[in-house]
């Protein structure tokens, strides 16, 4: 019955918004940071992811239907151990767009930092402080550059992986008194986020390959008397233009695209990862030994790889309010 | 074999650069007289492009600029025309437009072609000159300055 307008148009496969490449990096430059006034602090973190399990939890939405209900949810595992701050960058505002204006190294940094970059032999950091102070004046955004320590974890990694957070402050001295009181230490995830906040997961998803259009796009088989292939799109377009339209869901890459998860609620900060690992551990990631962050709903990319955890830029702040959990499924996961 | 010797170099003339003050410059006569010295040897920066006008309401330039921007690849949009949307590369995309762009002559007059937002600190001591040609107190009709233009393409100050 319907058939003779399914015939004449038809909502298109898959969206045209992305751009199906591999991704360049695996750590995440964003592009917009989130909103913030107030004491000083870092506007996100990066994790390892470790793997999903289920959560029983209180349901404190007053205008859900199954509001104060127990409901059960899937959640994700994600191993946070502490982050190191080794530079303060500074940005100044030109008509290009930010640039760099002053870079601060920290004095001493952490022996694993050598796996990944070079660093000065030679560093005189009051005069690097210096000229930081002498520029502070031109700074319109400051950033951490940190690192991570995934030696600490179980995952075999041994080069930590390097990022730019955004100090949020509402004044630019405030933000790097507070810079400089962390530069060269330690950070751990409840300095940054508290439970029950909202965040966004940045990271580089699952790859999967060279795919074809009925994967990639989700393209309807064919019927098996198809002649040539069933697996492809009926018609790749019209006579003229004897070109093929950008707009045609073909065959290509697909996964391993950097995308953004957005508004992901954190149910748990925890610093004992006993208590939620699986039986004989995540599959294909083991043991928690660190702090872990424990995200309603999925994230992107695969186990052990490291994602961002930024705070949230499409969410109006809202009363944060810690979720009660009542039970987390440690089941094992090995059949 | 032995080398060939390039004696036309050595005989150049060496060209001073020219240093351009686009404010309230007419884009148009500005641009012609920038590709006149281009091709005559010159190195040409312009500065302040962003202050550069067009003589006419905003809303029709406007919609004549919204015209050309729809002009795109039908097959795919990604492989061009590619239309500028800061000031500098849009002031800069009006002189190309001006030269012999499919020969190497054109080319190469067009590299020596810089444009800039403002003046940038390197221009701060050296020779600016203010176009008479392009003069727009000139015009007894509105004018609209390309920095107006660009913030309605999405250009941020």
């Amino acid at each position: 019955m319907f058939m003779g307008h399914r015939r004449v148009s038809a909502p298109h496969r898959s969206s045209l918004g992305y751009r199906r490449v591999r991704a360049r990096r695996m750590i995440p430059a964003p592009r917009a940071w989130q909103e913030y006034e107030g004491a000083p602090k870092l506007l996100g973190f990066l994790g390892i992811k470790a793997g999903m399990t289920h959560c029983v939890y209180i349901e404190d939405r007053p205008r859900s239907h199954l509001a104060n209900r127990e409901i059960t949810t899937a959640v994700t595992c994600i191993e946070t151990p502490p982050i190191v701050i080794f530079n303060l960058r500074g940005y100044k505002k030109t008509a290009y767009g930010l640039q760099i204006a002053a870079d601060l190294l920290a004095s001493e940094t952490k022996e694993e930092l050598k796996r990944k970059i070079k660093l000065p032999k030679e560093y005189n950091f009051k005069k690097s402080k210096k000229n930081f102070d002498d520029n502070l004046n031109d700074i319109v955004e400051l950033r951490a550059v940190v690192h991570t320590q995934p030696h600490l974890t179980g995952i075999g990694m041994k080069t930590p992986q390097i990022a730019e957070i955004k100090i949020g402050c509402s004044n630019i001295k405030e933000g790097y008194e507070y810079g400089l009181s962390l530069l060269g230490k330690e950070l751990l995830i409840r300095d940054v986020f508290k439970a029950g906040e909202f965040v966004d997961a940045l990271g580089v998803t699952k790859g999967k390959g060279f795919q074809g259009p009925v994967k990639r796009h989700g393209v309807k088989i064919l019927q098996h008397k198809s002649k040539g292939t069933k697996r492809g799109v009926g018609s790749i377009g019209p006579w003229t233009p004897a070109r093929t339209m950008w707009t045609i869901p073909r065959y290509g890459q697909m996964g391993f695209h950097m995308r953004t998860d957005y508004n992901k609620r954190i149910m748990q900060i925890g610093s004992d990862g006993a208590q939620i690992v699986p039986k004989g551990g995540f599959v294909r990631y083991g043991v928690v030994k660190n702090n872990y962050l424990l995200v309603k709903g999925s994230i992107p990319g695969s186990k052990k790889r490291t994602v961002m955890l930024r705070g949230p830029v499409r969410k109006t702040p809202q009363a944060i309010k810690e979720p009660q959990v009542l039970f987390i499924s440690t089941k094992s996961q090995q059949g | 074999m032995a080398k060939k010797q390039n004696n036309v170099a050595t005989t150049q003339v060496i060209k001073p650069k020219i240093n351009i003050d686009a404010d309230n410059a007419i884009l148009g006569r500005l641009s012609s007289e920038v590709a006149k010295y281009l091709l005559e040897g010159y190195e040409v920066n312009i500065l302040n492009c962003e202050k550069a006008v067009i003589s006419g309401k905003k809303h029709s330039i406007l919609r004549e600029y919204r015209v050309m921007q729809q002009i795109h690849t039908h097959t795919n949009p990604r492989r061009g025309p590619f239309h500028p949307k800061r000031p500098d590369r849009l002031v800069r995309r009006t002189v190309r437009g001006m030269l012999p762009w499919k020969k190497s002559r054109g080319r190469q007059a067009y590299h020596r072609l810089l444009t800039y937002i403002g003046v940038p600190e390197e221009f701060l001591k050296s020779e600016i000159i203010k176009p008479k040609f392009a003069d727009a107190d000139k015009l007894t009709n509105k004018k609209t300055t390309i920095g107006e233009l660009c913030k309605e393409f999405g250009w941020q100050e």
